[in-house]
């Protein structure tokens, strides 16, 4: 869709509609933003994965040896939980295993798993170049920044997710709050900490690989240590971001989803574009 | 999710085609009010035949770069995490070896370029020293446990200081994973 209208374009509308035929779309996704945000998937599912068998090798959260087991480590002690309370769990062959084994490539694989962390980061960093060129090609930039009624934005549309379920039980009509902006205050709060996050990651990260090299950005965030501490917990803000994106995503329908591989979606204001017509 | 849907929508197939179908053109933009300030979304009329062709075509290469990411994660993973996935075929080549031990070493090569004589490397004093935390029981096991493992040096200065710093990582990472394993 190369030679649709940019996003810049401040012509004049020359639409005959509605009295012409056509399909009336807006183009919302930069091809360079589609395919970055599709290519994140598996490469994030990479880092994950292997980034929780390097911690299996030196884990972050750590209390006093067991007495029994000497267990140190407290993914350790939650996967032993597991296997105990959870149903069809009972029989797990490798109790302290089981979160390493559900949630990376494996225990015992620091070497490995550093490899492919390193190969996935490298794709992490060009693929976040190739969201931004995306962004200020297409625009897209704009429309995540930050604003000052943000908040009170933010705060209309908890109370509308927190009303939501409750309505719909009850079959009442509960309305969305209207913006004019192409995101609401939480979308845009989110989308625009996503790739600050990934640029945290790609800082925390090489701050812990080169230590001695990047003292001075291992002293930023708080030491070695707390570099360690940042990364863990910036893996968790991507996972808190997919689960409800991908839930929201499927709940507002296959125009939303369709738009983002297809690039254009249908849902374009009659109103807006009449007014412009006049 | 998106605003837009809350209002007063127009959806494609609502649209009665007559027969004669424009080519893509441009219906209108809004005005900006800043560099800052959000633009519309540029809304464009496409026939509905170039519409259906983009979008076959989109998602023709949305299935291929699916398929594709499919059979590279199946490529790169490690045969033991494969094992346990239940796939039987062994997926190690010298390809994959390469590439992998490639990422890991591509900045200790980048280092080696840029060493200098003159650099100095940050130093701690005994107070800064914090005591082992890992799953090896606190200690860095000896790279003699694993059966075969041999260290050759060769070249210039530099190489051997590349290879040191390699050394270095491979004692801090891959040779404590045979103990795990025995």
């Amino acid at each position: 869709m190369s030679h649709l209208t940019s996003p810049n374009c401040e012509s004049n509308s020359t639409s005959t509609f509605p009295g012409q035929p056509g399909v009336l779309v807006v183009r919302k996704h930069h091809f360079l933003v589609r395919w970055s945000h599709w290519l994140n998937v598996p490469i994030l599912l990479g880092l994950i994965l292997s980034g929780i068998s390097i911690y299996w090798a030196s884990p972050v959260y750590q209390h006093k040896p067991d007495p029994n087991t000497g267990n140190v480590d407290v993914a350790v002690d939650i996967g032993i939980w597991i296997c105990a309370h959870v149903p069809g769990q009972h029989h797990y062959s490798s109790p302290p295993d089981w979160i390493y084994n559900h949630m990376s490539l494996g225990p015992g694989m620091l070497a490995l798993a550093l490899r492919l962390h390193w190969l996935c980061a490298y794709l992490f960093m060009l693929n976040g170049v190739v969201y931004v060129a995306g962004l200020v090609k297409g625009g897209g930039w704009r429309a995540l920044l930050p604003r000052r009624t943000d908040l009170l934005d933010a705060l209309r549309m908890f109370r509308y997710y927190l009303g939501f379920p409750f309505t719909k039980l009850a079959r009442r009509k509960w309305l969305h709050p209207v913006f004019n902006t192409q995101y609401n205050a939480l979308q845009r709060a989110a989308y625009f900490s996503v790739p600050v996050a990934g640029l945290l990651s790609v800082a925390t990260g090489w701050a812990i690989h080169k230590p001695m090299q990047f003292h001075w950005l291992a002293a930023f965030f708080g030491g070695y240590n707390a570099a360690r501490v940042w990364h863990f917990w910036l893996m968790w803000v991507y996972i808190l971001f997919v689960v409800p994106h991908v839930i929201l995503v499927f709940a507002d329908g296959w125009d939303t989803l369709r738009s983002m591989i297809v690039g254009w979606s249908t849902r374009a204001k009659r109103s807006e574009f009449v007014a412009n017509e006049q | 999710m998106n605003n837009e849907e809350k209002g007063d929508s127009l959806q494609g197939h609502d649209i009665p085609s007559t027969g004669v179908e424009p080519e893509v053109k441009s219906v209108s933009v809004k005005k900006p009010q800043s560099f800052f300030g959000e633009r519309p979304l540029p809304a464009i009329e496409m026939a509905p035949r170039v519409l259906r062709y983009q979008s076959r075509r989109d998602f023709l290469v949305f299935g291929a770069g699916a398929l594709a990411a499919v059979a590279v994660t199946g490529f790169l993973l490690p045969q033991d995490t494969l094992s346990r996935l239940g796939v039987r075929r062994n997926m190690d080549s010298p390809g994959k070896e390469w590439l992998l031990n490639k990422a890991l070493r591509i900045d200790d090569d980048v280092a080696e370029t840029l060493y200098t004589v003159n650099r100095r490397v940050p130093t701690y004093t005994k107070s800064q020293i914090t005591p082992l935390k890992n799953n090896y029981n606190g200690s860095t096991p000896d790279p003699g446990y694993i059966s075969g493992w041999k260290l050759s040096r060769s070249g210039s200065l530099r190489t051997v200081f590349g290879t040191r710093l390699r050394l270095l990582f491979a004692i801090g990472s891959g040779l404590q994973l045979p103990l795990r394993k025995a």
